[in-house]
């Protein structure tokens, strides 16, 4: 054999490596791979296979020479199967072994069009996955040795590029089986946050759906400030359980209709540092949801419980939280005074800017109410709460005022 | 197909395909089916033009392999013309050659199938 034979096949050796390891359509790459061995070989007709799962068929993966209507499968019998996983090497169809007399048999419309009359197996690591069949030489002579061995280094690259493929298809469902899984549990877990959040509100007559509400504020708050995906998650689940702490609080303490005694108020404080225990507990994927739960009561003056922290001492979530928390409780009814008015809860939040919230997360909940009475907003999520018939243009004054007079 | 580009012309019973760049992908495809359209038209006589081939690997030749095929399946006509060194010693490795006319020009080539 010349050099320039030689350096053919080095030629067309190197490109299909490059081409099996290239990362795009595979079809292509099989067809690519397919015309690269017809043009090393002088063979103008030709077929690539792969063992279906099921192995009693092959699928064509690539063809020359056959026409639309021609089968797009080899029928395997057992005993062919049999055979080309023992690894017989390539054989000649003409040779007429039973294994392949009665393989060509099964499948004669497409070994006729594709006038095989040689067999290449695909194997990796021992096992077979596929079938190389390839029709005669453009000149007719008989395949050389040295075309078998061309054949044989092809055929590898080829196998290699169909395992590697059948590797990724079986990551692609284990992947999508966890996806499902994943999203699966997400429910479980969404639904049980919420069966949690309503079991703690029960237990007081008067806040049903308010850590929910607390939840979807804090979120509303936190989207305004430009926070998004994770943090806004943990927000919503901190905003759901920031109460979780009251289930050791006596359900009479909660419900009392008259002023609280210091003990039972002690008590009451108590529901903050609960929580944080009881979440302590949990490994959430998103941080601070514990720490949120114990400072929803802190205020930027220090005057809060439990801790008596101050202005950065407190977290920017739990800030979040506690004006979350402060609103509903204003605009809702509670055992012990009648729910503030709209307007009114809105004079009562700006009067304690820097006393107890945070100048810009109330400018950031003040614009969130304002898109929301200018229907600038995809879905209102604060209003529709509030148990009120409102002058929604008294409304927006106020607000405008209120957000330039703390900008 | 990015690099690969065919076109036709006739000339009388004769057609002449002039491929321009890269017979180096699948979108060498292109210049088979174009032959075997012609084929299936009743057209026997053919000339490929490789003046402005810039370079053929084993995709490129597996649909020369093709045409050669079909040229002698049907015995049909085909002539190569411009043919560059490098090309001319390709065709002759993987025995193509042998099937097709080699010429100079395209005027040779027509003189050539005219006589036949």
């Amino acid at each position: 054999m010349d050099y320039q034979k030689l350096f053919y096949i080095f030629s067309t050796l190197s490109e299909l490596g490059e081409e099996v390891t290239s990362i795009r359509n595979f079809q292509l790459t099989i067809q690519t791979s397919l015309h690269m061995i017809l043009g090393t070989l002088s063979v103008a007709r030709g077929g690539i296979f792969a063992l279906q799962e099921t192995k009693d068929r092959l699928s064509l993966l690539a063809a020359k020479g056959l026409k639309k209507d021609d089968p797009s499968y080899l029928l395997l019998p057992p005993e062919t199967k049999a055979y080309l996983s023992g690894n017989p090497g390539i054989f000649l169809f003409r040779r007429r072994r039973k294994e392949i007399h009665n393989f060509y048999e099964a499948n004669l419309p497409l070994f006729s069009r594709l006038k095989v009359i040689l067999g290449v197996p695909l194997q990796v690591k021992g096992e077979w996955i596929g079938l190389i069949c390839l029709g005669p030489k453009l000149d007719k002579a008989p395949y050389s040795s040295m075309d078998k061995n061309v054949l044989t280094l092809l055929g590898h690259h080829i196998a290699n590029a169909l395992y590697s493929q059948r590797l990724i298809e079986a990551l692609n469902v284990k992947v999508k089986e966890n996806q499902k899984m994943v999203e699966n549990l997400r429910f479980i877990w969404d639904d049980t946050i919420r069966a949690f959040a309503a079991a703690i509100d029960a237990k007081d007559s008067y806040t049903r759906g308010h850590s929910n509400r607390v939840a979807q504020y804090a979120v509303a708050i936190g989207k305004e400030l430009g926070l998004k995906g994770k943090v806004l998650e943990g927000f919503y689940v901190a905003g759901l359980l920031h109460d979780v702490g009251k289930i050791i609080v006596d359900r009479d303490i909660i419900n009392k209709k008259k002023h609280l005694t210091t003990k039972e108020f002690a008590a009451i404080m108590e529901h903050t540092k609960a929580g944080y225990q009881i979440l302590s507990t949990i490994r959430f994927p998103w941080s601070d949801v514990p720490l949120m739960a114990k400072s929803h009561h802190e205020k930027l003056d220090g005057q809060g419980y439990p801790d008596g922290l101050k202005g950065d001492q407190i977290s920017l979530g739990a800030k979040i939280i506690s004006l979350a928390d402060a609103f509903d409780a204003m605009t809702s009814q509670r055992p012990y005074r009648h729910r503030l008015s709209f307007e009114g809860t809105l004079k009562e939040i700006r009067k304690n800017v820097n006393i107890q919230f945070e100048k810009r997360i109330v400018t950031a909940f003040f614009n969130v109410l304002k898109k929301e009475i200018e229907g600038k907003l995809y879905e209102q999520k604060i209003i529709p709460n509030l148990d009120e018939h409102f002058n929604p243009q008294v409304i927006h004054s106020l607000l405008e005022m209120t957000i330039l007079e703390l900008s | 197909m990015r690099n690969f580009k065919v076109t036709q012309e006739h000339r009388g019973d004769v057609v002449l395909f002039k491929l321009q760049g890269y017979l180096n992908d699948l979108g060498g495809e292109e210049v088979e089916k174009q032959f075997k359209i012609s084929v299936k038209e009743g057209l026997k006589k053919f000339i490929i033009d490789f003046g402005k081939i810039a370079y053929i690997n084993s995709i490129g030749v597996s649909f020369l392999v093709g045409i050669m095929d079909a040229t002698r399946e049907k015995a049909l006509k085909v002539c190569f013309t411009s043919l560059s060194k490098i090309n001319e010693e390709l065709f002759e490795m993987v025995g193509i050659k042998k099937y097709a006319a080699s010429f100079a020009s395209n005027t040779e080539a027509l003189a050539y199938l005219k006589k036949t």
